[in-house]
């Protein structure tokens, strides 16, 4: 579980996050809307512990991220553009990133690629990927060490109807393994397909949603 | 347990990202060795026969203060090594190290593992130096070996600690500033080291005339070794400080 309490965050006098009080629970599906820079991706750095709050907290499993812990202990994300080393293949690119937790096997690499779209056999160098398969890989890395928290920041860009569903799946398959899923992703239609609850964010703040 | 192969994965995650890389700049440094020694004996392939550690000495003599002249073999060797840890800590950005530090799982011993990253970078250049004015002093006939010195220690050792001194440096300050700013900051601090000899201007220390060992008016070791692992220790710690705190946002 994660609780936000009274988070405030000012980079450069601008305030980007704004009182965010939010409690948000293992096994759903949470989607954050709004239009750009409303705070959404501010919002998941944040949950992440990529960032640290001008006042307030976050919460993960009782543990409060910058005190007790830097990181929630288990989390896949998606933020921003994913970004890999050019010149190594993709199952190369997620098997050097396997090496820190050295949790996931050959299995679980093969299998995340596969799941995403992507051929584990590819011999084809990151630099030669479309946005598509960046995008695919990246969201591969996200979920090859099956997390309990997944951060999905715009996972949709650039895919095709086909690979579209396959995110649904996976959505679907994590929220059924009771893990917590916070996506954000600017069309509507797709995020109250996925989602549980729909937070809506606006200049940092939370509009609408559960507080 | 698990926390510490999650350390010693990150570690081996971080060699694995930024070694390979490096091959280029090693492969250089190899190259330049030989050119430097020679530069700084002014081509004198004739009478080059120095032994080994004499050698390693014409690359880090540098200038006397009273008369500092550029000395060219000394100042790319030094560019060599600090670029080969420009770039560090983090990728380009932090925002490129964002998985990695989310999977490390804490920002301080993310910091030390890049710093063990530093360290061994700046090693690698240096045995890839020795072994390059070896295999030199080797194809010159010098082959015959006596017990090292005191001042052979010095010329071998102080060297390599003031590398480790700068990249450290540099490391630190790519924390709070761009990567490319603190490189060419190290710049600055070399030229200026090279006209001015003073203990504040930290590459004299590895510009050996300027050494006590050598020339009674030089920089006190007792003075300049304390004050290198100071500056180590407090280029760690102070990036542990600012690590703890960075917020990790893209470009």
């Amino acid at each position: 579980m994660v609780e936000i309490k009274n988070y405030t965050k000012i980079i450069k006098g601008n305030t980007v996050l704004k009182n965010i009080n939010l409690t948000l629970e293992d096994g759903k599906v949470y989607g954050f809307s709004g239009i750009n820079a409303s705070g959404k991706t501010m919002l998941m750095r944040a949950i992440c512990g990529l960032i640290t709050p001008t006042e307030g907290e976050v919460i993960i499993d009782d543990q409060v991220l910058g005190k007790d812990i830097s990181f929630p202990p288990s989390v896949g994300g998606l933020i921003e553009s994913p970004l890999f080393i050019d010149s190594m293949t993709g199952y190369k690119n997620l098997e050097l990133l396997s090496t820190i937790k050295n949790i996931s096997g050959k299995e679980d690499i093969e299998n995340a690629l596969i799941e995403v779209g992507l051929d584990p056999r590819d011999k084809r160098k990151y630099r030669k990927f479309s946005l598509g398969m960046k995008q695919k890989l990246g969201i591969a890395a996200a979920i090859m060490e099956h997390p309990k928290l997944l951060i999905l920041d715009e996972p949709l860009n650039a895919l095709d109807v086909e690979a579209v569903q396959r995110v649904h799946n996976i959505v679907k398959r994590f929220k059924e393994g009771n893990a917590l899923v916070i996506l954000a992703c600017h069309a509507k239609e797709e995020l109250e397909a996925m989602c549980d609850e729909i937070i809506y964010i606006e200049n940092g703040a939370i509009v609408d949603g559960k507080a | 347990m698990k926390k510490f192969q999650r350390y010693f994965g990150s570690l081996k995650y971080s060699l694995k990202l930024f070694l390979p890389k490096k091959l280029p700049l090693f492969l250089t440094i190899a190259l330049a060795t030989v050119p430097a020694v020679l530069v700084e004996k002014n081509l004198d392939i004739i009478e080059s026969h120095n032994t080994f550690v004499q050698n390693v000495f014409w690359i880090f003599q540098g200038s006397l203060s009273i008369q500092p002249s550029v000395h060219i073999g000394w100042i790319f060797i030094h560019i060599l090594f600090l670029f080969s840890v420009c770039g560090l800590p983090a990728r380009k950005s932090f925002h490129d190290d964002s998985s990695s530090f989310m999977l490390t799982g804490n920002r301080v011993l993310w910091w030390l593992v890049r710093c063990l990253t530093v360290w061994v970078i700046v090693t690698v250049d240096y045995f890839v130096l020795l072994a390059s004015t070896f295999g030199y002093t080797i194809s010159q006939g010098k082959t015959e070996w006596t017990a090292l010195t005191r001042y052979d220690l010095v010329i071998l050792i102080i060297p390599y600690f003031a590398m480790l001194t700068y990249a450290f440096v540099q490391t630190a300050l790519s924390t709070v500033i761009n990567p490319a700013v603190s490189f060419l900051v190290m710049m600055i601090m070399m030229f200026a080291s090279n006209e001015i000899q003073s203990y504040l201007l930290i590459m004299n220390y590895s510009i050996l005339l300027r050494n006590d060992a050598f020339i009674s008016t030089g920089l006190k070791m007792g003075v300049i070794i304390p004050i290198m692992v100071g500056l180590i220790t407090l280029s760690i710690i102070i990036g542990a400080l600012v690590i703890r705190k960075k917020d990790i946002i893209g470009k």
